[in-house]
């Protein structure tokens, strides 16, 4: 017997200016203004010293590749046809960071720069961003 | 300080799946064992906590399906969430209160029941920024593996090593379903799922029950709870915090154990593995070992007749992941390990799932 559960998640205040961002083809950080630090995705306080954070800014977007891995099975565990390379990407002077794909045309390294590539229609998604490609 | 002690401990062995049994037969059959083991009676026991995750389990409040079977009825009950080894400390915690003298912490995976494993392992994400990519936990673990190794010096290779070592040593163990009598070449041949980890450096989930006996009548132990602690690591459900390749909760667990005792030098370490990477992280973040951890590895230090025997029962790669069991099913092999008299301590670590940074230590000791 299988039981569907259906759940809907508010994204939150700091979580919907970063999708709303997405949408616009940018990334924004949350940016404390009591201690200047900065993370992404965004949060609605400071990780570092606990205060409320009402100040976003948009960054860049160039960052670099922290580790990766090409794998070869999709969610179901079945072959992934072709194989998939995953990032996880942090960006200069940001806390945090953000998991998504590699463009296939590129070999990663640990180190190297790369850039988010947007979608030409976006719709305030994580896969707004089409994959990270080299810079 | 009070002292408590393990008095007894039940199990039944690893399966990949027991199709004869539901969930509360197995436990029933676990708690006997250990009811048995230490030569009391349910009456005796004054209090169960259980491990559980209605997650895996697919049932709410899942704790209110526990006592019955373990001799837990009209008797306080809770359920901890997390790793079984949490639920361990959790028992600890409430003998020192004073207020209970036996308590039984019991644990079990029926993962034959889930029939998408990864899928809920997905749910257990971020469901704005990283479940719509919808990642297998592999990839996750692969992307931990890789940075472990680049940070480390470590090789690919080193998996297969930890692997290879975990396999051969549960032909030993009779509640181990995966023994194999396998090498490095074997397990480096096993197809890759996601770079740099091979369908061999991944712990097979499993069917499995245990059920372990605290007390703080001294008469009744067989082994001493030395000390215990638990960390969170720097995990956030985006994983946007996590610091890859490392496991953050370890050295912090082990700092809080430290408080509680003198003891620094262990015989044996017990560490749930859910993928081979797993045990090098932990070992490495434990910092207690001079050497770097790949060449003791590759020296053999951590074969069950090196310098520190590294999962002697055979871990969870060569007994089946038996999912949030997992640091209990460490306990059990613990104990048994001890009572052979072979060695006198070890250090017991699981952490909160495949690739969580948080978790638990105990350290064990049988008195000279």
């Amino acid at each position: 017997m299988g039981i569907e559960s259906f759940y809907e998640y508010p994204a939150g205040i700091a979580l919907s200016r970063f999708l709303e961002e997405l949408r616009l083809g940018r990334l924004v950080a949350s940016k404390c203004s009591s201690c200047g630090h900065m993370t992404i995705p965004p949060r609605a306080y400071c990780v570092k010293c606990y205060r409320p954070i009402k100040e976003y800014q948009v960054i860049g977007g160039e960052g670099r590749i922290v580790t990766y891995t090409r794998s070869f099975i999709n969610i179901e565990g079945k072959p992934a046809n072709p194989p998939v390379t995953w990032v996880f990407v942090k960006f200069d002077g940001v806390d945090g960071g953000l998991l998504h794909l590699l463009d296939p045309s590129i070999n990663p390294q640990t180190g190297m720069r790369v850039r988010p590539v947007f979608r030409e229609q976006r719709i305030g998604s994580i896969l707004d961003i089409k994959w990270f490609t080299a810079v | 300080m009070m002292d408590i002690w393990v008095a007894g401990v039940g199990e039944i062995p690893c399966r990949p799946i027991y199709d004869d049994m539901d969930f509360r037969e197995m436990l029933y059959r676990a708690a006997v064992k250990a009811y048995f083991d230490a030569g009391i009676t349910p009456a005796e026991v004054d209090g169960v906590v259980s491990s559980g995750m209605d997650f895996y389990e697919g049932m709410s409040i899942t704790d209110s399906y526990t006592p019955d079977q373990v001799g837990g009825r009209l008797k306080f009950n809770t359920l901890v969430s997390n790793d079984a080894l949490n639920a361990i400390i959790h028992g600890c915690m409430l003998l020192k209160t004073g207020h209970f003298r036996t308590i039984l912490v019991t644990a079990y995976a029926k993962a034959s029941n889930i029939l998408n494993y990864s899928e809920i392992v997905l749910n257990s994400f971020d469901p704005h920024v990283i479940r719509p990519l919808t990642p297998h936990f592999y990839t996750i673990a692969a992307l931990d593996a890789r940075a472990y190794l680049t940070n480390s010096g470590c090789e690919a290779r080193d998996l297969s090593l930890v692997a290879a070592k975990n396999k051969r040593n549960a032909l030993r163990n009779p509640s181990a379903a995966f023994a194999e009598n396998t090498s490095v070449e074997e397990v480096e041949s096993t197809e890759v799922v996601s770079e740099p980890l091979r369908r061999g450096h991944v712990a097979v989930p499993c069917d499995y029950a245990a059920a372990v006996l605290l007390t703080t009548e001294k008469e009744l132990g067989k082994v001493r709870v030395e000390a215990f602690g638990y960390a969170a690591g720097s995990y956030s459900p985006d994983l946007s915090l996590k610091t890859w390749g490392q496991s953050g909760w370890a050295r912090a667990a082990l700092d809080i154990a430290f408080k509680q005792t003198r003891l620094r030098q262990v015989d044996f370490v017990e560490i749930s593995e859910p993928f081979a990477h797993s045990e090098l992280m932990a070992l490495d973040a434990f910092g207690v070992i001079r050497e770097s951890i790949c060449k003791t590895l590759r020296d053999g230090g951590f074969n069950i007749d090196g310098h520190l025997p590294v999962n002697p029962s055979g871990g969870c790669i060569g007994m089946g992941y038996p999912l949030n069991a997992a640091g209990l099913q460490r306990l059990v092999q613990s104990v048994n390990l001890l009572r052979t008299g072979r060695w006198n301590s070890c250090l017991v670590a699981s952490p909160d799932g495949e690739v969580v940074d948080g978790g638990a230590v105990v350290v064990l000791r049988v008195e000279a």
